[in-house]
């Protein structure tokens, strides 16, 4: 006899909402926005205090296993510290340093490893990961190539966040993944909105640890990218939707607020609807995966319809806006450039849609009225 | 957001199925929103009953008024099984009219009108639009005057759907022509073989028929009169709710991308398997996002529902992106499919029974049926978005 009921929800549990408001509250109060325009002209750097305040909370970490010194957050929580960075456009790793931590929760870690990821739960060190998918293609980017004293070489372009890493963990050979801490060279390369960029290079760099084998975790730690990457989009969208109706509420031209005309509401209302349904794709595909399906089509789903969206939401919000939001001293341009980043990082619209239909396609059973997900 | 459906739920939703591909299968090719053909008429009305028999014609209506009582979930789970299978249910008569009787009718209109309505005895027409009363309902003309224990109607309602096949009209019309506008419109139940009805067809481009309905100094008892006179235009606003809410099902579109797909799957045109091409996978990959993307919108009104709210922006919101996404898969067959898409059913070629061709044709209404997309984004931006009024 079936016990369980159907579960149908979109409130958050309390633990969740809890999450959510507390790390807003420190976002505001640490006037997270304010801080993120310092590194509009130079990404070198990021807001580090904000940084030491989110690992004092627990955050900055979470993602990693307790034997890492995390709480093995699950997606759905993840996601939703993703959604709040976004709604402040705060300028910190929290997205490249969980799917790492993540990634190394699932391998069998060396002290030395375990010690650095620990650091980097306490705040004190960053760690990324080169795995950045191509947009467009479904290309194998470049990989280290391994020599036999176990030294890595190549070439890694436009590593997120490896401006700022102490640490990255790059793809070697076929199927293998390693951390390195030293040995590389690092290039900073300055863009709209791929946070902290950097070419990598490395000649003979000894590894602190490599493994091989490893193709299944790396494929879900780039699911995981995509989603966190999602969700800040997700965040950015709900703090775009928010502020520009505000202001066509406020702005009065021709003797009316211009949100009183219908072309300005009908924009918006156009931006309402798809940031509230791609807001339920990144959490309804968050739930699925922390209750163990495989929910790499809905992540592919959820992200390329938030990026499609928001290319929609980012322009139509410097539409309305005019002069007043393409102004330096206006925060908007910041959420624009962040929405380019965030689409570029784990598949872009294209790539995903690309996946999706060829699974589809692929398929041989025909099931039939499967409602969502499948 | 979670969405779960336990073993019982996932059990239901394979019973509907099994029951109507016994009791339906598959005629003609119902599934786009509306009437089907006329010559379905028999076959549909049959059917009907058969649910009545199942108890799922009124499935969520309360059984005090003989309905099975169950939850908003289930009639979703219900109504999207049958949508997908292109057969018919109750879309007016229970899913907008009855439970907006049941909010503002009195006991006597309850009793009178639900439970008939449930046992597949009766049906409802909406008696909306007027000529020079569409997207603005509320300047309606139709005249609705007391006398004595009646009411007399004279007017003309215009594409009022299935008057010539349903016993009653749910019909909005004008009791006080000094009120302003929205103050003046009453809310009355017309029985439509009352003389002085008359009823001319209308045909469509999408295939389905509709009607101007003449109204000849119609006599009705007040008893008829649903709630209190001159605050019709307040009960209208909720049954639109409702009909925005229930009354776009993504069963058809589903169902349209599922055939897109089994088709597309094994299709070659001239030598060139369609399923190889990265423009079919990105567009049928689009369209899986845009579908689930609207699934969340509509679980959202069935959630709200289960908590006893009406959901209004919500509704609109998902009554957009659902028309919209109804025309984009039957666009999405015809770029891939090219000449094939546009044979007509029984023609010689025709893919999936014609389905691509007629949903093309027929999509196009959605978009302003039911409420036009513009209003709905009024309503979204307004009500929603608290933007102030044009």
């Amino acid at each position: 006899m079936d016990t369980t009921a159907s579960v149908l929800t979109f409130s958050l549990s309390e633990e969740a909402s809890l999450l959510r408001m507390s790390v807003r509250q420190l976002l505001a109060d640490s006037g997270a926005q304010e801080a993120a325009r310092r590194f509009w002209e130079d990404d070198r750097d990021f807001d580090r205090e904000l940084w030491k305040e989110l690992a004092a909370m627990g955050i900055a970490g979470m993602a990693a296993p307790e034997a890492l010194g995390g709480v093995a957050a699950p997606w759905s929580q993840l996601a939703l510290v993703s959604e709040e960075l976004g709604v402040a456009c705060a300028a910190v790793p929290f997205e490249m340093q969980s799917l790492a931590l993540v990634l190394l929760g699932q391998l069998h870690c060396s002290s030395a490893t375990a010690d650095l990821a620990r650091a980097a739960v306490a705040g004190e060190r960053v760690v990324t990961a080169a795995l950045n998918l191509p947009t467009v293609s479904e290309a194998v980017p470049p990989r280290l190539t391994p020599a036999q004293d176990g030294r890595l070489s190549g070439q890694l372009a436009l590593v997120l966040e490896g401006a700022v890493a102490d640490a990255v963990v790059a793809p070697v050979g076929t199927d293998g993944v390693a951390i390195l801490v030293e040995g590389f060279e690092r290039e900073h390369v300055a863009s709209l909105g791929m946070n902290r960029l950097a070419n990598l290079t490395m000649a003979g760099a000894l590894p602190l640890q490599l493994w091989t084998g490893i193709g299944e975790h790396e494929r879900r730690a780039q699911s995981l990218g995509a989603l966190l990457y999602a969700a800040r989009q997700s965040g950015m969208g709900e703090w775009l939707l928010g502020e520009t109706t505000k202001y066509a509420a406020e702005r009065v031209q021709f003797g009316r607020p211009i949100g009183s005309f219908q072309a300005i509401q009908h924009k918006l209302a156009e931006m309402h609807i798809a940031l509230a349904a791609g807001r339920f794709l990144v959490r309804f595909a968050a739930s699925r995966g922390d209750a163990g399906a495989d929910v790499a089509l809905d992540v592919a789903r959820a992200k390329s319809f938030l990026d499609t969206a928001m290319w929609q939401a980012s322009t139509e919000a410097h539409q309305i806006h005019g002069g007043v939001g393409f102004v330096l001293d206006h925060p908007l341009h910041l959420y624009f450039a962040q929405s380019r980043g965030a689409e570029a990082a784990f598949g872009a619209p294209r790539r995903h849609h690309r996946e999706v239909g060829r699974a589809l396609l692929k398929g041989d059973a025909y099931r039939p009225n499967v409602l969502i997900g499948g | 957001m979670q969405f779960q459906l336990s073993e019982q739920h996932q059990r239901f939703q394979d019973e509907v199925r099994e029951f109507v591909r016994q009791e339906w299968s598959e005629t003609g090719l119902g599934g786009v929103a509306g009437a089907g053909e006329d010559d379905d008429s028999e076959h549909e009305q049959v059917f009907k009953r058969k649910l009545a028999e199942r108890g799922w014609l009124g499935i969520a209506i309360p059984e005090e008024y003989g309905g099975a009582g169950k939850r908003p979930l289930e009639q979703f789970l219900f109504v999207e099984e049958v949508t997908y299978w292109g057969a018919p249910h109750s879309y007016i008569g229970v899913g907008f009219v009855a439970p907006t009787l049941i909010r503002f009718g009195d006991e006597e209109q309850k009793r009178r009108f639900v439970p008939p309505l449930v046992r597949g005895e009766i049906e409802f027409c909406l008696g909306y639009s007027e000529a020079d009363a569409g997207s603005d309902l509320a300047a309606l003309q139709t005249r609705v005057v007391p006398d004595g224990d009646d009411l007399v109607i004279s007017g003309t309602k215009m594409y009022t759907t299935n008057a010539h096949r349903v016993e009653y009209c749910w019909l909005a019309g004008r009791t006080d022509p000094s009120a302003p506008k929205h103050k003046g419109i009453s809310l009355v139940i017309v029985p439509l073989d009352a003389p002085g009805v008359s009823i001319r067809p209308l045909h469509t481009a999408g295939g389905e028929r509709t009607n101007q309905v003449f109204f000849d100094d119609v006599r009705v008892p007040k008893a008829n009169l649903v709630g209190e006179m001159n605050r019709g235009w307040y009960y209208l606003a909720v049954a639109l709710d409702f009909e925005r809410f229930n009354g776009f099902p993504l069963g058809a579109a589903r169902r349209m991308f599922d055939e897109l797909v089994a088709y597309t799957r094994t299709a070659e045109q001239d030598g060139v398997a369609l399923a190889g091409l990265d423009w079919v996978q990105e567009t049928i990959g689009t369209l899986s996002a845009r579908l689930n993307a609207a699934m969340t919108l509509k679980l959202q009104t069935v959630w709200m529902a289960e908590r006893g709210e009406i959901p209004n922006t919500e509704a609109s919101m998902l009554k957009v992106m659902a028309s919209d996404l109804a025309q984009e898969v039957a666009r999405a067959a015809a770029t891939i499919l090219g000449p094939q898409a546009l044979v007509k059913a029984g023609q010689p070629g025709a893919v999936a029974r014609g389905r691509f061709e007629r949903a093309l044709r027929g999509t196009v209404l959605q978009r302003f049926a039911g409420g036009s997309n513009e209003i709905m984004k009024n309503i979204i931006a307004q009500r929603g978005l608290g933007l102030p009024r044009d």
